[in-house]
């Protein structure tokens, strides 16, 4: 095949603004590039001289899908600087708000956004019209995430009952009750929601990728625990800056993440976690998990439509155990004293290990902050990925190609943005 | 049901504020809601009953002009609906549609917005005209209650 440059112009159904451009030469991959152009937002800069109460609520801004993150990164990294210690009670309900988070993040990503891919549909629209049962499904698993957020957050969307020490008000055990009927319909609509992508026909696929994820021994990772690589390395998260770079390059505003000891990219998200997690489960999950034979390390990103089935099962399970137990009884946030400090956390967003640090002054003012969010640090491997998925299908027709990478890329639920939706995708032949 | 599709900013209250006005009027069989985004409907709508919607909108004409579509129309896709963090109104409308899940019947009044920047009440232009849009509303929920459709208190 001779040199040829290919376009296409648009990838729907990706959160924000960014382009894909890949040059070839014959079948020879000259260049992959995953571009985000849109521009920067400057939060961390926004933040310094503020107040840290008002942290969590501006970092919330920071998306749409996934504002509780933002806020549970920021709120456990001003707490380590503050040297606040939440009670077992804030503790279990910060995990709860979490798992309305990753229910209507997962939920509308598997079914409106990813699962037309392997259907053959342009849109979750056009998807509707002969998959109604489950776009209806898909709906209602969204709004049950939702209604989480709405009732331990405040609203649906970017929450405000998320401060410093705990929450502003906790919900009494009756609100708690009454979500537990849909909740217990929810378990089961994702346990069928899980099979029915496991039966998908997915591309044949392995990714040399290095897997990263918060671990921790008791609990699948969500709020706590430490850094735990696929090669083995376990990181405290304190050494997260030690241990990891952030590039800029030419063609993204969004800076890339490397390994510094490796000098490679790493992939976080639902894939990792399950790959490294899975005994931490709940044991719906796990047994879901085992009867589609999911394998024991996943190499196929693809497949990540099935990972986030397992950990909306396990979001289920974990909230209904904790809706059934609720008694609020203590305080709902602990009290602090302002005094200068360093603060770091990294919490599991739906797309995976979201990083913050924070310096604050003896005033309770942030100085700086930092921020690397999981989609920057996805992206060259995304770019790896491409290139190997280009590599191999170097043969096939424009068009058809395009729509391979535009694929692959929603595999990885890009979070690029919460401002527009598209993509474009140029593929340079010459 | 009347559906007001709102949030706390600017003139981005208009569909709020014309639901309540219609609320204080008190209309049996008349549901009111409060959405913050279109998507809100999915929960609501039900193919057998009518459906009105007030919003505010950008792109159809003067700040505070009022408008009125019936749904399906080509025109809704050039008007610039406030709020870009969910599905837009038409593409809501549209998926309930494909559902099945649709009424026969949807009303969209708007009134164009003029400023819905953040901690904003609304605009004199937009608040002027709330009352108005209410009334044409009303006049068309009272042609529905001659129908048989609606009752009044």
């Amino acid at each position: 095949m001779g040199d040829r440059k290919i376009k296409v112009e648009t990838l729907t159904r990706v959160e924000g603004e960014g382009g894909l451009f890949i040059r070839m030469s014959g079948d020879t991959i000259e260049e992959v590039r995953l571009e985000i152009y849109e521009p920067p937002r400057l939060f961390e800069a926004l933040l310094r001289g503020r107040p840290l109460e008002d942290t969590p609520d501006i970092t919330a801004r920071i998306c749409g899908i996934c504002p509780v993150a933002y806020q549970m990164s920021s709120v456990h990294a001003l707490e380590a600087a503050l040297e606040v210690t939440v009670s077992p009670e804030i503790r279990r309900l910060r995990r709860l708000l979490y798992c309305g988070e990753w229910i209507e993040s997962h939920g509308l990503h598997m079914h409106l956004l990813h699962a037309p891919d392997f259907l053959g549909f342009e849109s979750g629209l056009e998807m509707a019209k002969q998959f109604p049962e489950e776009v209806n499904r898909g709906l209602r698993l969204k709004k049950h995430g939702n209604q989480l957020v709405d009732l331990l957050g405040g609203r649906a969307i970017h929450p405000v009952n998320v401060c410093v020490g705990g929450f502003y008000r906790i919900p009494n055990r009756n609100e708690f009750q009454k979500l537990i009927p849909d909740f217990e319909w929810g378990l089961n609509a994702a346990m069928e929601t899980t099979r029915w992508v496991a039966g998908f026909d997915f591309p044949e696929m392995e990714s040399d990728c290095e897997f990263i994820s918060l671990s921790h021994p008791d609990e699948y990772p969500m709020n706590d625990g430490v850094m735990k690589s696929s090669l083995g390395d376990v990181i405290e998260v304190d050494q997260y800056e030690a241990e990891f770079e952030e590039r800029q390059v030419p063609h993204s505003t969004a800076l890339q993440a490397f390994r510094k000891s490796t000098g490679r990219p790493y992939l976080l998200g639902p894939l990792s976690r399950i790959n490294l997690n899975r005994q931490q489960l709940f044991p719906q999950a796990r047994k879901l998990a085992d009867e589609i034979g999911w394998e024991p390390v996943c190499r196929n990103p693809h497949k990540a439509i099935i990972a986030r089935g397992l950990e909306i099962v396990h979001a289920y399970e974990e909230a209904l155990s904790i809706l059934r137990d609720q008694h609020p009884a203590g305080k709902p946030r602990e009290s602090y004293s302002p005094q200068a400090g360093i603060g770091k956390s990294a919490t599991e967003a739906p797309r995976g290990t979201l990083y913050h640090r924070y310096e604050i002054d003896d005033q309770g003012k942030i100085i700086e902050a930092c921020i690397v969010p999981p989609t920057s640090q996805n992206q060259a491997q995304i770019e790896v990925d491409l290139k190997h998925l280009v590599t191999e299908s170097a043969g096939q027709e424009d068009a058809e190609l395009g729509r391979k990478c535009e694929n692959l890329v929603r595999a990885y639920d890009p979070c690029i943005s919460c401002s527009t939706h598209f993509l474009k995708v140029t593929i340079d032949r010459h | 049901m009347v559906a007001g599709i709102g949030s706390p900013h600017g003139d981005d209250q208009a569909g709020w504020e014309m639901a309540r006005e219609i609320e204080r009027r008190k209309y049996s069989h008349v549901s009111v809601k409060l959405a913050r985004t279109p998507a809100d409907l999915l929960d609501w709508i039900e193919p057998g009953r009518d459906l009105l919607i007030c919003d505010a909108c950008q792109g159809a004409g003067e700040p505070g002009s009022i408008h009125q579509w019936e749904w399906p129309c080509g025109q809704l896709d050039e008007i610039r609906w406030s709020g870009t963090h969910q599905m837009s109104l038409t593409g809501v409308l549209a998926l309930a549609e494909q559902l099945g899940r649709l009424p026969q019947h949807v009303r969209i009044w708007a009134i164009e917005l003029h400023s819905n920047h953040s901690g904003e009440s609304l605009s004199a232009a937009v608040q002027a005209r709330v009352f108005a849009a209410v009334e044409a509303m009303c006049e068309d929920i009272s042609n529905s209650v001659s129908q048989g459709e609606i009752e009044h208190a």
